[in-house]
């Protein structure tokens, strides 16, 4: 389609018709704001859009003028014929076509032109971006290039159309209702993950439930037919028990064997009275044995008594023929003891003497000692005392001494100072002349120092009286004279004339204190306790000696010739022991000749009554009648014996033993045959109280019912199931066939996107959705929504998009004109460079009218811009009637 | 002239919920209208007792209800009635015998032969031949012995009849399926010179000879087409003289199987018209098998849902069928784009192996696609 010509008047500012041509492809219309760019742009779309009837249109007219007729005039080519369309607003209203030869007018023309574009006109009042079809997609008014969404929805039957021819019509007319509906039936059966939901989920949980109900069932009813058969296994023993009689087997076993066992008891029975009776005459025959060895014994007895009696006097008589033997023996042994004795104190009072006689020596020599001790104790203690003396008198201290020379040394140390103080007088005296100073005579040469006024007598002359001056000279005089005096009184004190004498002296001193010490220590080895004390030993001494030679005289001498103390002392002690040992013998034996003598006696006495007894009547009438009865019991005894040996045979043959674990056994096994018994009646009333119960509950008939039950849900599980994964087959695919064909459908319309997008995003990659809108955009794996994007993206996106539905519609036949007022004002200078390029590709197909108020911008588009005030300028005042422009 | 009904296998307390909770409880209250029709024939033919082959209940663990009905549902007909324990309900220590004897005072016409001993029976009017009736009743879980075996020497008073009554399988007759174990000789009737030998457990109507009967249950409770729905009346002449059997429908359901082979639309319409002439006491079990294409699917879908609301009860297994589309369904479908693509993948599969799934999901798919009734094509 091409758009060659338009005209307007009475429209808006336009009063006058103004008349615009255009070229194919890109036409650029440039003017400032208010310069009516909108207003021809609202022109086009009034001639197209709005019905010539309507009244909604005020806006058309010139502001102040409310007569006005707006009147719009369109020329165009489409396949290969020129239009002309013609139509007037509110005053005298009209629409006139013309397709080639073809003349319609008012609504036929309109709805030929909209079956043309694409677009619908409303029932009434004005038209609305809803109607405006692909119109409303390629003309873009001003500022809303970024806003694809209605008006690509709005053209969308076209779009899918021009679409659809190409694809050979693939798209399914209901597919997207019949996926819709199995979407919504499968996600009641199945969630997103395919697990199942809803009925076919109660479905498995019925069906899992019911099986797990007649699995419980199964198992109570097998159960209840093993009782049963229990019960039957139980009544059947119980009755052949009954009837078997095995019981009344065994009782009678039981009762002969305890017949033969009280048989075999009572021969036990007789056993024990032999064994007893036997017994009885076996301990009455010991008896008389016994009687019989005692009246044998008494016999003995007195046989053994006489002998006894025989050799105890005969050991009597020994025992006094000893004592006789003895009793000189031990009065020469007392003998030999006393002369032992006497001997030995002889040798005592020898021993005593010869020991007085050795302290007495000892005493002398201890006397001797003394009194020469003491001799020479006593000339030294007077020689002390003369030394002593001596010392008294000539002791000076050392002390003393050191004073005595301080107190010289301080003199002398004042005399040097009052030397040098002193006033020197010196002199030099002729030869004879003396001079009288203070008494002391000058003569010769000399020097005399004053240290206190001195009257020199000058012999003739005169006195001189010299007065040494200064203070120090008077109190140095005055100290010296007191230390000479202090002096002169010390040397008093102490006997000394001068400090010479009191240096010997103080050395004396010392010789002698030696001395003393030296005395002192001689005494005091010689009487350490003192003289006196040494005096009085001695005596002491004197008088032991006195007393020791009184003492020896007292004691006898044994004289040369006598034997050791020693052999003496063993002697006496040997003599005694013989003594002790003699002694005890004698006592002995005479204890023994008692002794002897009582038993002798007694056993006479016994021996007499023996014999007696031996001798009496009873005693031999006893004897014999024991021997009798003996006999009788030993033939008793060997009858009882051959009865017993009997007896004992007889009850082996009975096997007692046996016999009583036969009874023992039969007596279990009874017991136990009718405690099983009894216990298997309570099993059988147990169980039949347990079955009754159960078989009342049915359980077979609700089993079956429930099995029914199951057999129903999991046909109805299996039902779901099928048909979940049907529907889910279907959604699957379903989908998967949509999507293959949606992107086949997309296809074109991305090669055309993508073509004009090469220019500005080079290698991006764009997505759209169903409704062919742009979804997203890919730049090198940078994904972004296209809703993300900045407004200038959108709006350069939003151009790209409809020059791409542009290309699909002129592919698919459809006519195409493209308007842009004021289009991309939001991009960069770069983008608008790349959009420029693209737009000038598009003109290549397509004729674009580019409304703009920035001409600058466009100044590289390819094109000369033009300005709608040249029109204005050129066209103003031209009369240009639109009936006479020719078709 | 003596005369006993003869009938077994009454299976009392068999439950039916796997037909659902409508059609279930209808199913085994039609076991008790049996009996009390039985009941009602015995007492309109004056017969001198109703001997019961075995199986008179499902099971031992039955209710206590169950067992009270029953011996309420035998008071239409006061003469006697002889109830034998069969190998469902084996007269065991304890069991469904030893809980009716204490639930319910059993009244004097009611007979449980819990005994192998003769039972001696005076015909009507006490002028004929006495009967003698010589049970063998299961006191056994398992039997392997033939326990008829003792008819042979069993005493009975001369000129009496001697009718054997048992439950088991007739050696060398029956179809190997048969439910229970002990076997029965097949001469076993001449050999304890029996006039007629009333059998149970074969739920079928079935002459072995001229003195030998299965009479088969009175009810039919499953899908095999063996002749089941009858009770026997048996005329004994006298003692030795072939008995003269006729033979009374009791049945009120009509138990069917049918396996249906479908390959082309005619193989529809014959299924369709089956259903359709079925009586509506009918319990019909139907496994199709084969190809169908949706229209045709949808056809049997349709005549299944009305045949399901007519009759007593309908079972049915189409999982044999392939589903597999026609060139015309899908245009019928009007299915295009990539819904068509769909649909010819499922319809691929269904061709190549006719899995459960993806036959489900094309029905879900035309039943989206096409809601209007499978009709509009016809």
């Amino acid at each position: 389609m091409k758009l060659n010509r338009l005209r307007v008047n009475q429209v808006r500012r336009f009063r006058e018709p103004l008349e615009l041509t255009f070229q194919p492809g890109l036409n650029l219309l440039v003017g400032p704001n208010e310069s009516g760019k909108s207003t021809l742009v609202r022109a086009i779309r009034a001639a197209f859009f709005e019905r010539y009837t309507t009244t909604s249109v005020d806006d058309l007219r010139p502001w102040d003028d409310s007569s006005a007729a707006p009147e719009i005039e369109l020329d165009f080519e489409f396949d290969g014929q020129p239009w002309r369309l013609a139509k007037r607003f509110l005053v005298r209203k009209r629409c006139d076509l013309r397709v080639g030869p073809l003349q319609l007018t008012n609504e036929d023309a309109e709805n030929r032109l909209a079956a043309l574009l694409g677009y619908q006109y409303p029932g009434r009042g004005g038209s609305r971006p809803e109607l405006w079809g692909v119109p409303g997609l390629l003309w873009v008014e001003q500022g809303s290039s970024q806003e694809l969404a209605d008006p690509v929805h709005y053209a969308a039957p076209h779009l899918q159309a021009a679409l659809g021819t190409e694809l050979d019509a693939m798209a399914s007319s209901t597919g997207d209702e019949v996926l819709r509906q199995i979407a919504l039936r499968r996600d009641e059966l199945l969630t997103g993950r395919g697990a199942p939901r809803g009925d076919f989920k109660a479905a498995i949980d019925a069906a899992d439930s019911l099986r797990a109900v007649c699995d419980e069932l199964s198992r109570r009813v097998e159960q209840y037919r093993e009782d049963v058969d229990r019960l039957g296994r139980l009544q059947h023993e119980h009755a052949q028990v009954e009837q078997g009689g095995l019981q009344q087997q065994l009782q009678q076993q039981l009762d002969h064997a305890r017949e033969r066992l009280a048989a075999a008891e009572a021969l036990g029975h007789e056993h024990a009275q032999v064994i007893e009776r036997a017994g009885a005459a076996l301990r009455e025959r010991l008896l008389i044995e016994q009687r019989l060895e005692q009246l044998d014994q008494h016999d003995r007895t007195v046989e053994r008594r006489r002998a006894d009696l025989n050799r105890e006097l005969e050991i009597h008589e020994d025992l006094l023929a000893r004592q006789a033997a003895l009793t000189p023996r031990v009065a020469q042994a007392r003998q030999a003891l006393a002369e032992a004795r006497a001997l030995q104190e002889r040798l005592r009072l020898h021993q005593q003497r010869l020991d007085v006689e050795r302290q007495l020596a000892e005493a002398l020599r201890t006397t001797q000692r003394l009194q020469t001790d003491l001799e020479q104790a006593r000339e030294l203690d007077q020689t002390l005392l003369a030394a002593h003396t001596e010392l008294q008198r000539v002791r000076l201290e050392e002390t003393v001494l050191r004073s005595l020379k301080e107190m010289h040394a301080q003199i002398r140390e004042l005399e040097i100072r009052q030397k040098s103080a002193a006033t020197r007088l010196r002199y030099s005296l002729s030869t004879g002349v003396g001079l009288d100073l203070g008494g002391t005579v000058l003569s010769g040469d000399g020097e005399q120092l004053l240290t206190t006024a001195q009257t020199l007598f000058l012999p003739g002359l005169g006195e001189l009286t010299i007065e040494p001056g200064g203070e120090d000279l008077v109190v140095l005089a005055r100290a010296l004279e007191e230390a000479r005096i202090k002096l002169q009184a010390e040397f008093r004190r102490h006997r000394v004339d001068d400090l010479s004498q009191a240096e010997s002296r103080a050395a004396l001193t010392l010789q002698r204190e030696n001395e003393v010490l030296q005395i002192r220590q001689t005494l005091n080895r010689l009487a350490p306790m003192g003289l006196d004390t040494l005096a009085r030993e001695a005596a002491l001494v004197l008088d032991r000696v006195e007393q020791l030679q009184a003492r020896r005289d007292d004691l006898p001498s044994a004289g040369e010739d006598h034997p050791a103390v020693g052999d003496v002392d063993a002697i006496a002690q040997a003599a005694d022991a013989e003594l002790g040992q003699l002694e005890d013998m004698a006592r002995d034996l005479s204890e023994q000749i008692i002794r002897s003598g009582v038993g002798v006696q007694r056993t006479a006495d016994d021996l007499a009554q023996a014999e007696a007894e031996r001798d009496s009547v009873d005693r031999i009438s006893e004897r014999k009648q024991l021997q009798q009865r003996s006999g009788e019991l030993t033939l008793a005894l060997s009858e009882l014996q051959r009865r017993q040996a009997l007896l004992e045979q007889q009850i082996a043959a009975a096997r007692p033993d046996l016999l009583r674990q036969d009874i023992d056994r039969l007596s279990r096994s009874l017991d136990s045959l009718r405690h099983q018994h009894a216990e298997r009646r309570d099993s059988i009333v147990r169980l039949q109280a347990a079955l009754e119960s159960v078989g009342a509950e049915g359980l077979e008939e609700q089993l079956q019912q429930r099995q029914a039950d199951f057999v129903q849900a999991e046909r109805r599980r299996q039902e779901f199931d099928t048909r979940a994964r049907a529907l889910d087959l279907l959604h699957k695919k379903l989908t998967e066939k949509r999507d293959q064909l949606k992107r086949r459908l997309q296809e074109p319309l991305l090669q055309r996107v993508h073509h004009y997008l090469r220019v500005l995003f080079p290698g991006a990659r764009v997505s759209v959705d169903d409704a062919l809108l742009p979804l997203q955009i890919d730049r090198q794996g940078d994904v972004t929504d296209f809703t993300n994007l900045s407004f200038g993206a959108r709006e350069q996106l939003g151009l790209i998009s409809r020059l791409a539905y542009a290309d699909l519609l002129q592919a698919a036949g459809h006519p195409t004109l493209i308007i842009l007022d004021d289009a991309l004002v939001h991009s960069d200078r770069e983008r608008l460079g790349q959009m420029k390029r693209i737009l000038f590709d598009a003109a290549q197909r397509h004729q674009i009218l580019v409304f703009s108020c920035h001409p600058d911008d466009w100044l590289d588009i390819g094109v000369p811009a033009k300005s709608l005030s040249d029109f204005e300028h050129t066209y103003a005042g031209a009369d240009l009637n639109h009936d006479t422009v020719a078709p | 002239m003596p005369k006993v009904l003869h009938t077994a296998d009454w299976q009392i307390g068999r439950q039916f919920e796997s037909f659902g909770p409508d059609d279930g409880p209808i199913l085994a209250e039609a076991r008790f209208t049996a009996i009390e029709s039985i009941a009602r024939l015995a007492t309109e033919r004056a017969v001198d007792a109703v001997l019961v082959a075995g199986d008179v209940f499902d099971a031992q663990g039955v209710s206590d209800r169950t067992i009270r009905r029953l011996f309420g549902s035998l008071q239409g007909y006061a003469g006697h009635w002889l109830l034998l324990p069969g190998n469902h309900d084996v007269a065991l220590a304890e069991g469904v015998w030893a809980r009716a004897q204490r639930l319910v005072d059993i009244p004097p016409n009611v007979h449980l032969l819990l005994q192998p001993v003769p039972q001696l029976l005076y015909s009507g009017g006490k002028s004929g031949p006495g009967i003698a009736v010589l049970p063998a009743p299961l006191t056994q879980r398992h039997t392997y012995d033939d326990l008829t075996a003792w008819f042979d020497y069993a005493e009975t008073p001369d000129g009496w009849l001697r009718i054997g009554l048992a439950h088991g399988a007739v050696q060398g007759v029956l179809p190997e399926d048969i439910d229970s174990a002990n076997p029965i000789a097949s001469d076993r009737a001449v050999r304890a010179r029996l006039d007629y030998l009333a059998l149970g457990d074969w739920h079928g109507c079935l002459c072995l000879d001229d003195r030998t009967w299965y009479s088969g249950t009175p009810e039919p409770e499953r899908f095999r087409n063996n002749d089941a729905g009858f009770v026997l009346e048996v005329d004994l002449p006298a003692a030795g003289v072939v008995p003269q059997v006729t033979r009374h429908r009791t049945a009120r359901h009509i138990w069917l199987s049918r396996q249906e082979r479908i390959d082309v639309p005619s193989d529809v319409e014959r299924v369709i018209a089956d259903l359709q002439v079925l009586p509506a006491d009918s319990v019909l079990s139907l496994i199709c098998a084969g190809r169908i294409d949706l229209y045709q699917h949808a056809r049997l879908r349709e005549a299944l849902g009305q045949a399901e609301a007519r009759l007593r009860a309908v079972r049915t297994d189409l999982t044999g069928l392939r589903l597999v589309p026609t060139e015309a369904d899908l245009a019928s479908l009007h299915a295009d784009g990539y819904l068509e693509e769909v649909i010819s993948d499922l319809r691929n599969a269904q061709a190549a192996d006719g899995d459960d799934v993806t036959r489900t999901a094309l029905v879900i798919l035309a039943d989206l696609l096409r809601p209007a009734s499978a009709g509009d094509r016809a």
